[in-house]
């Protein structure tokens, strides 16, 4: 069994999860949900670089997936389609958030409870340099660095030809260790 | 500085993802003046994939009962309801206007001429006969020229035609006053061609159209019919030479 399971193509695990799901087997959109979650959250949080926006996203990528199953038609492997709705969803939200935030005045900065101490450790450099780059360089370099997906995965999550996939990624790349490089000559 | 090639360029990229210090080690030899540039994207690799392992987050429970496929029933409803409500107006609109609306069956107003007898106003005399007058009113206009209504009860079309007013003409034709009595009183009439059209002088004080214009046909021999509302019909009574006043 393991071995079908293994092999990409209409019969592999998350197919099966899907099929059981659209016949009414909510178990099995639990077992499509724990296996994806870390992998939609980090995705998430790479292109929103917020673990709390990013966690109210990733349950709302569920969700929407949760409602759209029975309409998703198989062509690519699930976790392609589960892809293309998080990168979508996520540089939505990324871009909202760039005209909806604003500088904090000091007065706002004091009047707000302490916040609550990460578990994570983010690289202020990273997490500076990923700050000034655009959504979709960051979703691009997310999938690949963070989800390592292959090209081909990366061009058919994010609905681009293959070539576009490797100019996009070596513009992106490019872009993050020249600012990357002057983030860490500020610290 | 010189550009790097882009073969180069992508050979450093490959490496510094592979993270291969063996590749790395030959590499240097090879092309010893771009060491620092490989450098460079080595750390920035080493940097993004350890942002990328930094933080793990626990698996909220998700709750799928909140979910529902979203239930169109209620709107199917409401939509109907309002189609229905403006369809009703709308057959109601499209019926009234295509089967006529009941007129007010034309009503006979016979206007007594007293100076003649009942066989010479009879209506076979009369030249003119309106059908729909005819077909509407049940009245037998045998039965109505022998017994004219001199007493009964005053015609509707008259009411229009209560307010009194005076009225005085000389010289004037016979078809010219009749017309301006008429419109005195708001009516359009029709005056039959085989009235004859003497000169007249009239002195009305104080008195109703219709009344104006029984007296006149009382002179002149002929009868007024409403045909319609609005629409009086100017009939001479008989084939002959009017009446001297």
């Amino acid at each position: 069994m393991a071995a079908i399971f293994e092999q990409s193509g209409p019969f592999d695990e998350d197919s099966i999860l899907v099929e059981r799901f659209v016949a009414g087997d909510k178990e099995a959109f639990e077992t499509l949900y724990r296996k994806y979650y870390a992998k939609v959250f980090s995705l998430s949080r790479g292109v929103l670089l917020d673990s709390d926006e990013a966690a109210d996203i990733t349950q709302e990528i569920f969700t929407l997936v949760f409602r759209n199953l029975p309409r998703f038609n198989r062509s690519s492997k699930f976790s392609t389609w589960l892809f293309r709705v998080a990168i979508n969803r996520s540089i939505q939200e990324g871009r909202k958030r760039r005209f909806k935030n604003k500088p904090l005045e000091l007065t706002e900065v004091l009047e707000q409870p302490a916040p609550e101490t990460k578990q994570e450790q983010s690289d202020p450099t990273v997490q500076a340099t990923m700050a000034q780059l655009a959504p979709q360089d960051r979703a691009i370099l997310t999938l690949f660095y963070w989800q390592e997906l292959s090209l081909n995965e990366i061009a058919d999550s994010m609905s681009i030809n293959l070539n576009a996939a490797k100019t996009r990624l070596y513009r992106a790349r490019e872009r993050f260790r020249v600012i990357y490089e002057v983030e860490d000559k500020k610290l | 500085m010189k550009s790097i090639p882009v073969e180069i360029d992508e050979l450093m990229w490959g490496i510094a993802e592979a993270g291969d210090l063996d590749a790395i080690r030959q590499f240097e030899s090879r092309h010893p003046d771009y060491k620092y540039e490989l450098n460079r994207r080595v750390k920035s690799v080493e940097a993004l994939r350890k942002e990328g392992k930094s933080f793990s987050k626990e698996i909220p429970i998700f709750k799928t009962t909140e979910v529902r496929p979203p239930n169109f029933r209620p709107v199917f409803i409401g939509a109907g309801a309002i189609c229905l409500l403006l369809l009703i107006p709308a057959l109601w609109v499209a019926f009234s206007n295509r089967t006529p609306a009941p007129q007010p069956a034309p009503q006979i107003v016979v206007l007594p001429n007293p100076n003649l007898s009942p066989s010479e106003s009879k209506p076979e005399q009369t030249q003119v006969q309106p059908q729909p007058i005819q077909q509407t009113n049940p009245v037998d206009p045998n039965q109505v020229a022998q017994n004219p209504p001199v007493n009964s009860s005053p015609p509707p079309v008259a009411e229009p035609t209560e307010k009194r007013t005076s009225m005085k003409l000389s010289g004037a034709s016979l078809h010219s006053a009749i017309q301006l009595i008429a419109e005195a009183g708001g009516f359009r009439i029709t005056i039959a061609p085989e009235l004859h059209n003497p000169d007249v002088s009239i002195d009305y004080q104080d008195k109703t159209v219709m009344e104006m214009l029984r007296e006149l046909g009382q002179e002149y021999a002929f009868t007024v019919l409403a045909d319609g509302e609005k629409e009086l019909i100017a009939l001479p009574l008989k084939d002959q030479e009017p009446t001297e006043p």
